[in-house]
Parts: structure tokens; sequence; C-alpha cells
């Protein structure tokens, strides 16, 4: 049988918040416990075993680190450096990743890091919305490529809309789409992601009325004239000629963007 | 383009330059063999460098290596994870697929690191059975590589050599021998290299790795393939490959990477050295045929 403990030492001492303390007091009690033991103890226990073992430890948290830098690189500067390093070796302590892929830690700490965000006040405000965007646009790029359903290239009112996946509807507290070094302002924001034809994550602000008819198309069931009655419905809007104006333009855009593709065709 | 058996020297491919692959064609068909991709960074992904990738797939020889395995671990091995990868090696694989002798995490908890594994014969015999219901999963071989380790965990009952040897031949698996990974764990543990590469079965090298390591203190070297392959990296590759004869023999970079040119010369300069010693291997069979 395998002899588990001196992996669960050095696993203990790559994750564990207080191991650099504890491997630098005493490595012996640290191992222990773990159950190492024995010859095993002495092996890891000597100066030159905990020393390597904190080695360990740097180049797992840097290779976290850098993965959540590499695909959040506003929300690790908005976060500061050393907020980082913490956050980051709090985040290995209690959770590490569970997922063979390097570049599903970003998302894995968002959604472990966003509670603790959102109950301090030393934080922005803004920041789980950044770090969503942020990670939309990072799986936005990397998303399978969907089937797309068969389609008539004109848009008839009366049967449901085709669109180029990947797109999604995002709702923002904040303006973190926009580009540039200013503070996003706080409002809310509907947003439209897409991945364009080079690949390139692109993102389209919507009105709310004009989210709503979208999140009513976008699952493909709802005939057109449903959508927007519904949508509109649910922005507290009336269907006039300036309301049915504004969705043929906005499709019209979504289709010269090669998001909408056109409608379904009749069964 | 065919994935049977490769030869000659390849270069493990990176997104840092996988435009240039793709651009300078002639130069890269000219001096690049095969490519080695690590599956992890193209499976369960859509988007633009899976389609690059099947660019490069279609141009040039294919090998695949992985990372997260994790055949060390007493975690029972990830049924997606080997799902979707054998998708992806049905696809772009060869004639094997490697992975590391090493652990990733336990209790589910992955470091996404190649941590050491003690070298004892229970671990040695759990490593094993790993790769044989890894061979299973995947339906086709595995080779394995010996890693760079900055310490040995727990106490140890074989050398690494030994515990390599015997990993081997209870899996009947392959080696993916990398001699910067020896020439690394030689000088942080103070070891001879060539007894080292005389004690383990030179017969179940598949392929060959160099890369460049860097330095973290006056005592350790990091295998972060971050610098030029060493003079004592290429006179390791030239004694494995003057006794192995044609295997493949893989570049890695994957930190400080230079510009793609420069890259490219440094392929053409391990080449060079496998070469010579192709010439010394094909002279040594012609001299036992005459004998």
């Amino acid at each position: 049988m395998l002899h588990e403990a001196p992996l669960r030492g050095l696993t203990g001492a790559i994750r564990e918040r207080t191991a650099p303390a504890a491997l630098d007091a005493d490595p012996a009690t640290f191992l222990r416990r773990f159950g190492v033991s024995g010859e095993d103890l002495a092996s890891m226990a000597s100066p030159q075993g905990a020393e390597r073992m904190l080695v360990y430890r740097a180049l797992v948290h840097n290779r976290f680190r850098g993965a959540v830098e590499v695909s959040l690189p506003r929300t690790a500067q908005t976060l500061g450096a050393k907020r980082l390093v913490e956050q980051v070796s709090a985040f290995i302590d209690e959770r590490a990743s569970s997922s063979a892929y390097l570049r599903d830690i970003a998302a894995e700490f968002v959604a472990w890091a966003i509670p603790l965000w959102e109950q301090n006040e030393q934080i922005a405000a803004y920041l789980p919305d950044l770090a969503r965007h942020e990670l939309l646009t990072f799986e936005l790029a990397g998303a399978m490529d969907e089937p797309i359903d068969d389609h008539e290239a004109n848009v008839d009112i009366d049967r449901p809309l085709v669109f180029r996946g990947p797109v999604r509807l995002e709702r923002y507290d904040f303006s973190v789409h926009r580009q540039g070094d200013e503070e996003p302002i706080a409002g809310t924001v509907h947003v439209l992601a897409y991945r364009d034809a080079e690949d390139v994550a692109r993102f389209l602000e919507l009105s709310e009325a004009a989210a709503s008819i979208l999140g009513h198309l976008l699952p493909g069931q709802l005939p057109l004239r449903l959508a927007i009655e519904r949508g509109c419905r649910d922005a507290g809007l009336a269907v006039d000629d300036a309301l049915l104006a504004g969705a043929a333009e906005l499709l019209s855009d979504l289709a010269e963007r090669g998001v909408l593709l056109g409608s379904r065709p009749h069964d | 383009m065919g994935t049977g058996r490769l030869t000659g020297v390849g270069l493990g491919l990176r997104w840092d330059f996988i435009d240039e692959v793709l651009d300078r064609e002639d130069e890269v068909a000219s001096t690049v063999r095969f490519f080695e991709v690590s599956p992890e960074n193209y499976m369960r992904r859509g988007g633009y460098f899976p389609r690059a990738l099947e660019q490069v797939a279609q141009r040039h020889a294919m090998s695949t290596h992985g990372l997260m395995m994790s055949l060390g671990s007493p975690d029972p091995l990830d049924a997606r994870y080997m799902a979707e990868l054998r998708r992806f090696l049905d696809r772009f694989g060869g004639a094997w697929h490697s992975d590391h002798l090493s652990f990733g995490g336990l209790d589910g908890a992955t470091l996404h690191d190649l941590l050491p594994v003690p070298f004892t014969r229970a671990s040695a015999r759990n490593i094993a059975d790993r790769i044989r219901r890894a061979q299973d999963m995947l339906g086709r071989p595995m080779a394995v590589e010996n890693i760079s380790y900055y310490m040995v965990v727990g106490r140890s009952q074989l050398s690494e050599a030994e515990f390599l040897a015997e990993v081997l031949e209870a899996a009947d698996c392959r080696l993916l021998l990398d001699v910067n990974n020896l020439d690394v764990n030689a000088k942080n543990h103070g070891f001879d290299a060539w007894d080292w590469l005389k004690a383990i079965p030179l017969d179940r090298v598949v392929e060959v790795h160099v890369a460049g390591p860097e330095r973290w203190s006056d005592d350790l070297l990091i295998d972060s393939h971050g610098a030029d392959v060493r003079p004592d990296v290429y006179d390791l590759l030239s004694w494995v490959v003057e006794r192995t004869g044609p295997v493949p023999v893989l570049l890695e970079r994957d930190n400080n990477i230079p510009p793609f040119g420069e890259l490219l010369a440094e392929v053409r300069k391990v080449d060079a050295t496998y070469q010579k010693a192709l010439r010394r291997f094909a002279g040594q069979k012609e001299t036992s045929r005459a004998a």
C-alpha cells in the first residue's frame, strides 16, 4: 500500500497559510501533523528538506498567481500586488484547484474571492463586476464553438432567430466593460458579449429594452414578435414605432457583426 | 501529417510562437521534424488556438506530452480528464502519449505542478498500476518522463534510477528520457549522471527531451525551460543517441522565449549534436556487424 504521509506533508507545506512560519520554527512538528514519522520524518524535517518544501510552495503559488494575472490583469492590478499574493495564498490554503486545466484557476479564484470582496469595504465595489467581465472575456475567447442551427438569411418577425455562438448577455452594476484608466462608473449596464470572426471577444452596450428582448431571443425558442412583446413588458415599455425602429436597428447591427445569422426555417 | 514513427529534432509548440510556425512554413519545415503539444492547453477549448493547432497538425508531425495525469497520486485517475484526453489523442496523438513521474495534488485538490514522488517500492507499484490503467483508458501505449526533483520525499528504498527501472518494468511502458532533468538532478543532488544513465533501461527510451534550467539559489537549479541548453546536456544527449539510435529529440522552451529565429537556430544546434551521435551509432552498428 502506498504510504501517503510524505505526500501529505509536502502538499501541506505548499498549501497551508501558516506553513512557512511553522517550518521555520519546527519542521518535525509541522510534518507530524500529516502523519510523517520515522525515517520519512528524518529525511523531510532536515533544514534542507524544509527549505525545499518552501521552494515547491513558491513555485506553486507563483503559478497560481500568474494564472490569475494573465486572465484578469485589471482585477489583479486593482487588488494590488500585496493583496493578490495574500488572497491567492488563502485560496490555495482553503480551496486550491479542482480542475486539470491551468486556465480554470482564474474562474475558481474569482468564485472563491467574490464573497470576500463583497464583505470588505477596503475593496473597490466594482471589483466583482470587473473580475466577472475579465473572466467573461477570457472564457469567450476560448469557449467551444457552438453548433449553428439551420437558418434562413432573413429576419422573420414570426419565427425565432438564430445566432452564432458563443454569445452571452451580462448585466453589471458598474461600467467595467469600458477600457481605459478611469475607474468604472456606478450604474446598471447591459452588455452583449460575442466572439468575432478573428476569435476576439467583443462587447456591445445595450439599452435595458434591447437587453430584455435579446434575453428572450437568445435561447432560440420565442418568435421575434413575442420576444419583443415580452422584452418590453419586462422593461416596462410600450411597443411603439420608436421601439420597433430601435429593435430593427439593433438586429441589423448584430447581423453586420456576424452574430445574428437569420431566422429559423419553417417546420 | 502522419503521426507514425517520429525521428529527428522537434520543438515544443507554444502559443507565443504558433503564428510564426504557420507564417514561416518553409524555414520551419526544413528545421523542425515534429512539434510536441501539451493536450491540456487545447482540450475542451474552442477559438483561435485549436484552429491554429489544426493547421500545424496538417503540416507537421506531432507528438503529445501531458502535464496532469498525476501518476504518483493515491487519488483515482480523473475519468473525465482521461476521456477528454483520449478524444484529443484520437485526433492528434501519435504512437504513444507521455506524462510525468510525479504527482499533482491530493484528495481532489490540484496544485498544477510536477511534485516529486517517494522512491519506494510501494510508490513504484502504485505508479505502474496507474500507467497500465491509463494505457487501457487511452487505448495506446504510454511513455513516462523522469522529472526534476528538488527534494527527496521521505525515506528512499531505491535510488531514482532503480525506481525508474522498477516502474518501467512493472508497467511495461516506455521512457521519455529528459536529459536536462537528469543534469539538473545530478547537480542539485550531487550524483553522477553517467552512472545514472548506465543504470536505466535505455532500450525503453522512445524520446529524449532537452531544455535549459535557471538558477534559484547557489545550490539549486530549477527546471524552468527558461534558458538555452547547457553544454553538459548536449554531452548527455550525444551519449544517449549514440546508444539508442534515431529516437526523436525535443527542445522545450517555456520561459524567456527568445525570438523565433533564435529558437530555430537552437533546434539546428541540437540537430548537429544529434546527427553526429547518429553517425557514431551507425558506425558502431557497422563495427558490430563486421565482428
